[in-house]
């Protein structure tokens, strides 16, 4: 009976820790692991009263190359949907999916110096979730 | 005693009425030949006195820098709390400003009006009138610009990798000195702005944390946390050390809500509430599950 309790206590404690755990499994399972130089990494949720969209805005600089992993453990990369743009106009990305490692790598090389936008959509917009977003440094030219 | 002498021999040279003729003296010239042979010498600027006027001429010089400096520079005011509790101030320009603890800031005002703030550790600045003049505030490699009232929270202790600018009202223009001054991300009313003191890289976005004026108001707000991101906020906002023996543990959610209590009530409560443990051993706390 004790073992039960413990049982349920402990699958109540991971249901109810699916939509927040993005963040921490990130830094112990992508974060060391993931190609490039970390800069930043930072937790979006999706909420159901929400539209789904999340932006954030970031500076980049002129002929680095920048890798922005999407590290997703609960819901599938392909849920999940990642832009960027500055000035209003969509930047070129190049994605490349590891599903077996549950995370999507989107590489782009900046023309500009300059502010941009980046905005994460979660395609079914009814489910509590979450991904970690991190940028990487690839190379400076 | 010599002066007497010469002026005696002045007035004999010049009783005589006439002299022997043929000859081409004069009283003038005479009294001329007289101041020639024994008048003073002028004496070479002596090394004592060439060292006098030097120093003389240094210190006038320092003392002429220092009335100008403080002419076009205005005086720089420092304000410090102290590392067990949080100090509130009104500044002469009128914005209010509530200094975490173990904070120090340095603002200057010029007569134009322009503002000037350097603060190291956490404040939180109500600027209540748009200002008139530049409004600055410079942390790190951080640059803010005030540009209208505006209430935000600076965190910027030295030891964060990060200086957080969250704005609560109104908004800023937030730079990286390295990248320059043109390169600056608008951060508005419920949005924060990251500065990485490691990498000048300047990020901005929804604010998400509601306990980021807990230091100010005393109010902890725990909604679906992880256990991991509640026991870093406990360790920043009491300074104590916690550490968490089971990973399982760190993905656990809380939820909860502190008003001005004690750390023994929080850690008590927490344990209460949820399926975790918490041990004590002088300062450093351990959790793990029960």
């Amino acid at each position: 009976m004790k073992t039960l309790l413990g049982t349920l206590i402990l699958l109540f404690a991971i249901q109810t820790a699916s939509t927040a755990q993005c963040s921490i499994n990130f830094e112990k399972e992508y974060k060391d692991k993931l190609e490039g130089a970390y800069l930043k990494d930072f937790e979006v949720k999706n909420r159901p009263d929400s539209d789904g969209i999340t932006k954030f805005s970031v500076i980049l600089r002129e002929g680095i190359k920048y890798i922005i992993y999407v590290t997703n453990p609960s819901v599938p990369i392909a849920d999940v949907k990642l832009t960027v743009t500055r000035n209003e106009q969509y930047v070129n990305l190049k994605r490349t999916v590891n599903s077996a490692e549950k995370y999507a790598a989107y590489s782009v090389k900046i023309k500009e110096t300059g502010a941009y936008n980046l905005y994460i959509e979660f395609r079914d917009k009814s489910i509590k979730s979450c991904v970690t977003v991190a940028l990487y440094l690839e190379d400076i030219e | 005693m010599k002066s007497n002498i010469d002026n005696i021999f002045r007035d004999k040279i010049s009783n005589l009425s006439s002299v022997p003729e043929g000859t081409s003296w004069t009283p003038e010239k005479g009294w001329n030949e007289y101041k020639k042979a024994h008048g003073k010498r002028i004496k070479p600027f002596s090394k004592v006195a060439l060292f006098t006027a030097s120093a003389a001429a240094t210190v006038a010089i320092i003392i002429a820098l220092s009335i100008s400096t403080n002419v076009f520079s205005p005086k720089v005011i420092i304000a410090t709390s102290p590392a067990d509790s949080t100090k509130e101030l009104l500044l002469p320009n009128g914005s209010k400003v509530w200094m975490n603890k173990n904070s120090t800031i340095a603002y200057s005002i010029r007569k134009s009006g322009e503002f000037n703030l350097k603060l190291e550790g956490e404040v939180y600045i109500e600027i209540t009138e748009e200002p008139n003049a530049p409004y600055t505030i410079k942390t790190g490699s951080a640059v803010i610009a005030v540009k209208s009232a505006t209430k935000l929270n600076v965190r910027a202790y030295p030891n964060d990798t990060d200086i957080d600018i969250t704005v609560r009202d109104g908004s800023v223009s937030v730079s990286d000195n390295i990248l320059g001054k043109g390169l600056a991300l608008l951060v508005t009313k419920g949005n924060y702005c990251s500065v990485s003191r490691a990498n000048s890289f300047v990020f901005a976005t929804v604010n998400t944390n509601e306990n980021y004026l807990a230091w100010k108001t005393g109010k902890l707000i725990f909604n679906e946390t992880p256990m991991a991101t509640v026991t870093q906020i406990l360790r920043q906002y009491y300074g104590k050390e916690i550490t968490i023996t089971d990973d399982s543990v760190a993905y656990y959610s809380y939820t909860g809500t502190f008003n001005n209590a004690s750390f023994d009530n929080v850690l008590a409560q927490i344990q209460l509430d949820s399926i975790i443990e918490m041990s004590k051993d002088g300062n450093v706390v351990t959790i793990s599950k029960k």
